[in-house]
C-alpha cells in the first residue's frame, strides 16, 4: 500500500487553501449562532426544551454536512483525470487501491474535522440538559457512518466521471439510492425481511436513535450500523476495482469526448434540430443570451435551487407552526435557505466566471456586442432560466405571509404588507443573490468564492444583524418596556429586508458595470428594440 | 565466441491499435536500440502520440506486441513502468504544488526511499536547470519551466528509456534550444530517448535515427542521413564564378553526370545525375573548361524537406 503520498500531498495543498478554514470556521460559527439562539434569546423555553432543540438542529445540520460530504469526494478523482495527471500516477508503483484509499483519507479527514468542530458546540445541549450521552453517543456514531457512506458514494461516482457536473450528479443520485433503496421494499409489501432490509440504510440508525432503545432495538441498530459500515467498504472496494480497471480510459481519444464534441453528437442524434432549440432563439440577436443557455444545466440548477428554497419555506413554517418538528425551527431552513441562494448566484456568476477562464468574455469583449450588450443580455438570459423557478419561490413563502397576516391581528394592514413584503422579499431577495453572483462571477478565481461570498454576505450577514438586534432588545429592554420594540421590529423587519435586496442590486449592478466601464443596463430604454417588440433584431452595440 | 548482440530498447511488432472502425496505428514494426535519440515525426493524426502511448502502457495495443527492454507492454505492464519515464504532450502538473514537493511526490509515489529521496530530486533538479525555483509554486512557472519540470518528473525514478511526447511545443526559441541540450546530456548519460517533435530542423540536429510514419503506418525508419539519400532524386550543388556566367552554365550542360543547370541570381544551380554523388565534378569540369570558380556548395536537403517529400500531407 502506497496511499500515504496522496494524503500528504491533498492534505499540503488543502492546508494551502485559505477558503478550506474559512468554510470550517463558517460551519463552526453557523453552529454556534443556531445554538446560542436557543439560549440566548428570551424563546419561552425551559433550558431543557431549548437544549434539546439545539440539540436537534445541530444534528440536522451535521446530518446535512455529512450528507454533503458526497460532494467532497465527487470530483477528487475526476478532476485529475480532466488535468491528465491521473495516468501519471498510475505510472508510478500506485495501484487503484492506493488512489482510492489515499483521497478517502484526505477528503474523509477534512470532513471529519469538520464534524469535529461542532462536537464542542454539541455539548453545550447536553449541558443545559433535554438530551442524554447515549443519544449524543448515537448521533455521532451515525453521523461517522453516514460521513464514511457519503465519502464511499462520491469515490465510486468519481472513479468513472470525467466532467464535475456529471461527478456530482452521479455521486447525488447514486447517494439517494443508497439511502432509499432498502425502504422501498418495505412500501411494496412489509414483512420481516423487509423490515430488515431498511436495516442497510444509513438513515435507520438516524432515525432510530432518538427513541428509548431498549435492548432489542438496540440490537437491531448496531447490526444496521455494522452493515452500513460494511456496505461503505464494499463502495470503496468497488471504486478501486473500477478505477484500477478504468484508468486508462481517459487516454482513450474515441472514448472521452469533450463536452462540445459531445454536445455537437447530442444535437446530431436529436429529433429536434440544433437550430430550432430554445437556445438557439437568441443566437442573432443576442449571442451572449445564447451563450448563457448554452451552459449545461442551468435550467436544472435553477429549478434545484428553487426546489430547495420551496424546502427551506416549508420546513420553517412547519417548524414555526409547531408541527413537533424541532429541527425544523431554525437550522434546516436556513442551511436549505443558504444553498438555495448559493445555487443561484452559481447560475448567474457561472457564465462570466467561465467566460472569464476560458477568454471568451475577452473575445465578447472586443466584438460589436460590447460590454454592456454582455451584461443585459445575461440579465435577459437569467430572467428566462429563473421565470418558473421564481414562481415555485414565491410559493413557498406563501405559508409565511400567511403567517405575517395572522400575526398581524388588530393592524391587518400592517400584516397585509408585511405579508406582501415577505412575498416581494422572495423574488428580491433572489435577484439580489443573482446580481451580486454575477458580479462575483467576474472578479473571483474560485467557484466556490461565487457561492461563499454571495450567501455570506447577501443572507447570512443580514440574518446575523437581525438576530443582534433581536439580542440586544430581548437582553437590554426592560421586561415591561420588552414587547413594544419587538413588536416594532417585526414590522419593521421586511421592510429592511427589501431595502437590503434593491440595495444589493443596485450595488452590484453598479460594480458590474464599472467592472466592464460601461454606463447602466437597468434601464428600459437601454434595452435593444428586438427585447421589446420595436424592432426585428440585430447585434447590440 | 562473440558477444550477444544488445537487447534493443524497443521493439514493436504488427503494432496496431483501432477505436471502433478507426485504424490509429496499422502494423508498426519499430526497432530503438539502447542509447538511441530516436526522432518521431509525422503530421498530426499519423499515430505518434498513439505509439507514445502504448509503449508507455497508458493504452493497450488492439493486435501486434511492443518489447521494452525484454518486458511486454501489455503483460509486464508494471516492469515496464519502472525502466521508462514518460511526458504526455500536455504538462501533468499540478499546478496547486511547489517544485519540490511535486518531484518528492512522484517519488514518494516511485516508492524511492525518503532518505534518498531529497538528494535525487535535488539532481534531477539541477539536470534540468530549475534549481533557482525550489520553492516556486508549479502554477506560477513559465510554460518553459513547467515543461522542464515534467522531465525533472520523467527522471526522478532513473528511467532507462525516455518517452518524450512533443517536449518542446510550445516554447520560445531560447528554451527549445535548452530542452535539446538537456536532451543530449540526458543521451550522453546512457539514456534511450524517443522525442516526438514538429520541430524538425531541431530533431536533426540531435536525433541519431527517426521514423516516419502517416496516417498510422511506417513509412520510414533508420538514420537521418538514410532518409535523405532515399528522397534526394539527385544532389542539388550551387557555384558562383567571377565572370562570364553563360559560358559556365554551356559547359556544365555538356557533361552527361549533369541532369540540370540554371541560373538563379548571380548563382548557378546544378543538379547532378541520380547516380551522381560527388560534387567536386562541377568544380572539375569549370576549372579545366576555363572558368574563375570563386564559390561552390552543396545544397544539402533538410529533414523538413525530407518529411515534405515522403508524406503525403495525409491526416486521419
Amino acid at each position: 500500500m502506497t496511499f500515504l503520498p496522496i494524503v500528504k500531498r491533498e492534505l499540503a495543498v488543502l492546508a494551502a487553501r485559505a477558503g478550506a478554514r474559512w468554510v470550517r470556521i463558517g460551519l463552526i460559527g453557523v453552529a454556534i449562532f443556531f445554538c446560542l439562539q436557543f439560549f440566548a434569546l428570551r424563546t419561552g423555553m425551559s433550558p431543557t426544551s431549548a437544549g434539546a432543540a439545539a440539540f436537534h438542529t445541530l444534528a440536522g445540520m451535521a446530518f446535512l454536512l455529512a450528507c454533503g460530504a458526497t460532494f467532497v469526494t465527487a470530483d477528487c478523482v475526476s478532476y485529475e483525470r480532466r488535468d491528465g495527471t491521473l495516468g501519471l500516477l498510475f505510472l508510478t508503483d500506485l495501484k487503484g487501491h492506493d488512489v482510492v484509499l489515499g483521497k478517502l483519507v484526505a477528503a474523509g479527514l477534512n470532513a471529519f474535522y469538520a464534524l469535529l468542530g461542532m462536537a464542542p458546540v454539541l455539548m453545550l445541549p447536553l449541558l443545559a440538559g433535554g438530551v442524554t450521552g447515549l443519544q449524543v453517543f448515537w448521533t455521532a456514531l451515525a453521523l461517522l457512518n453516514l460521513l464514511l457512506i457519503a465519502l464511499a458514494v462520491g469515490m465510486v461516482a468519481t472513479v468513472r466521471a470525467t466532467t464535475r457536473a456529471r461527478a456530482w450528479r452521479d455521486a447525488a443520485l447514486l447517494f439517494v439510492f443508497v439511502l432509499a433503496w432498502p425502504w422501498l421494499p418495505n412500501l411494496a409489501w412489509e414483512s420481516d425481511l423487509s423490515s430488515a432490509l431498511k436495516s442497510l440504510s444509513p438513515l435507520y440508525v438516524i432515525v432510530n436513535k432518538f427513541d428509548m432503545m431498549p435492548a432489542l432495538k438496540l440490537k437491531s441498530i448496531w447490526i444496521s450500523f455494522a452493515l452500513v459500515h460494511a456496505e461503505a467498504w464494499l463502495l470503496l472496494l468497488l471504486a478501486a476495482f473500477l478505477l484500477q480497471r478504468g484508468w486508462r480510459d481517459s487516454f482513450n481519444l474515441r472514448r472521452v469526448k469533450s463536452g462540445h464534441e459531445a454536445r455537437r453528437e447530442r444535437h446530431a442524434h436529436a429529433a429536434t434540430p440544433p437550430t430550432q432549440r430554445p437556445a438557439h432563439v437568441f443566437r442573432p440577436i443576442a449571442p451572449v443570451a445564447y451563450s448563457f443557455l448554452r451552459l449545461r444545466s442551468q435550467g436544472a440548477l435553477a429549478w434545484g435551487a428553487a426546489v430547495i428554497s420551496f424546502l427551506g419555506s416549508f420546513g420553517s413554517a412547519a417548524g414555526v407552526m409547531g408541527l413537533g418538528m424541532p429541527s425544523l425551527y431554525f437550522g434546516v431552513p436556513a442551511i436549505l435557505h443558504f444553498g438555495s441562494s448559493g445555487l443561484f448566484a452559481w447560475v448567474a456568476g457561472r457564465f462570466l466566471f467561465e467566460a472569464r477562464r476560458s477568454g471568451e468574455l475577452e473575445l465578447l469583449l472586443s466584438t460589436p456586442v460590447g460590454a454592456r450588450g454582455i451584461v443585459r443580455d445575461q440579465w435577459f438570459a437569467l430572467m428566462r432560466v429563473l421565470r418558473g423557478p421564481l414562481i415555485l419561490v414565491v410559493i413557498g413563502a406563501l405559508p409565511h405571509a400567511a403567517r405575517v397576516i395572522a400575526m398581524g391581528a388588530g393592524t391587518e394592514m400592517i400584516g397585509l404588507l408585511g405579508a406582501l413584503l415577505t412575498m416581494a422579499n422572495a423574488v428580491l431577495g433572489v435577484f439580489a443573490m443573482t446580481w451580486f453572483g454575477m458580479w462575483l462571477g467576474a472578479r473571483v478565481k474560485r467557484p466556490i468564492a461565487i457561492v461563499g461570498w454571495a450567501v455570506g454576505l447577501v443572507d447570512v450577514s443580514a440574518i446575523v444583524i437581525s438576530y443582534v438586534v433581536v439580542f440586544v432588545i430581548a437582553n437590554l429592554a426592560s421586561p415591561r418596556g420588552f414587547t413594544y420594540p419587538m413588536l416594532l421590529w417585526s414590522v419593521a423587519l421586511p421592510f429592511l429586508f427589501t431595502l437590503k435586496n434593491v440595495g444589493f442590486i443596485w450595488w452590484s449592478h453598479q460594480q458590474l458595470c464599472r467592472e466592464f466601464r460601461t454606463p447602466g443596463v437597468l434601464r428600459w430604454t437601454n434595452w435593444p428594440a428586438s427585447w421589446t417588440g420595436a424592432d426585428s433584431g440585430g447585434v447590440n452595440t | 565466441m562473440t558477444d550477444a548482440p544488445p537487447l534493443p530498447a524497443v521493439q514493436t511488432s504488427g503494432l496496431s491499435r483501432n477505436y471502433g472502425n478507426f485504424t490509429a496505428l496499422s502494423g508498426l514494426n519499430l526497432t530503438v536500440n539502447q542509447g538511441d535519440l530516436f526522432g518521431f515525426i509525422g503530421s498530426n493524426g499519423a499515430g505518434k502520440t498513439t505509439t507514445l502511448r502504448i509503449l508507455s502502457t497508458f493504452l493497450t495495443p488492439s493486435a501486434g506486441a511492443a518489447i521494452i527492454f525484454g518486458h511486454d507492454v501489455v503483460r509486464e505492464a508494471d516492469a515496464v513502468r519502472h525502466v521508462i519515464g514518460y511526458m504526455p504532450d500536455f504538462f501533468g502538473v499540478y499546478k496547486d504544488m511547489e517544485v519540490t514537493e511535486y518531484l518528492d511526490f512522484f517519488g514518494a509515489c516511485y516508492r524511492i526511499p525518503t532518505a534518498k529521496r531529497e538528494k535525487t530530486v535535488s539532481d534531477v533538479l539541477e539536470l534540468v536547470g530549475l534549481s533557482e525555483k525550489k520553492g516556486s509554486l508549479i502554477g506560477a512557472l513559465s510554460r518553459g519551466m513547467q515543461q522542464r519540470l515534467g522531465l525533472a518528473r520523467v527522471l526522478i525514478h532513473d528511467p532507462r528509456l525516455l518517452l518524450l511526447d512533443e517536449p518542446a511545443s510550445g516554447l520560445d526559441p531560447r528554451a527549445r534550444i535548452e530542452m535539446m541540450e538537456i536532451l543530449r546530456e540526458l543521451q550522453r548519460l546512457g539514456k534511450t530517448i524517443i522525442i516526438s517533435s514538429h520541430i524538425l530542423s531541431e530533431l536533426e540536429t540531435i536525433c541519431n535515427r527517426v521514423c516516419i510514419i502517416e496516417r498510422g503506418q511506417l513509412i520510414y525508419s533508420g538514420p537521418v542521413q538514410g532518409v535523405r539519400d532515399q528522397v534526394s532524386s539527385g544532389k542539388v550543388v550551387w557555384a558562383r564564378v567571377a565572370s562570364d556566367q553563360d559560358k559556365a552554365i554551356e559547359l556544365l550542360k555538356t557533361n552527361p553526370l549533369i541532369a540540370e543547370v540554371s541560373a538563379v541570381d548571380h548563382e548557378i544551380k546544378v543538379t547532378l545525375a541520380t547516380e551522381q554523388t560527388d560534387h567536386s565534378l562541377v568544380a572539375d569540369v569549370l576549372v579545366r573548361g576555363g572558368a574563375k570558380l570563386i564559390e561552390l556548395r552543396e545544397d544539402e536537403i533538410g529533414l523538413e524537406e525530407v518529411f515534405m517529400r515522403v508524406t503525403k500531407g495525409e491526416t486521419q
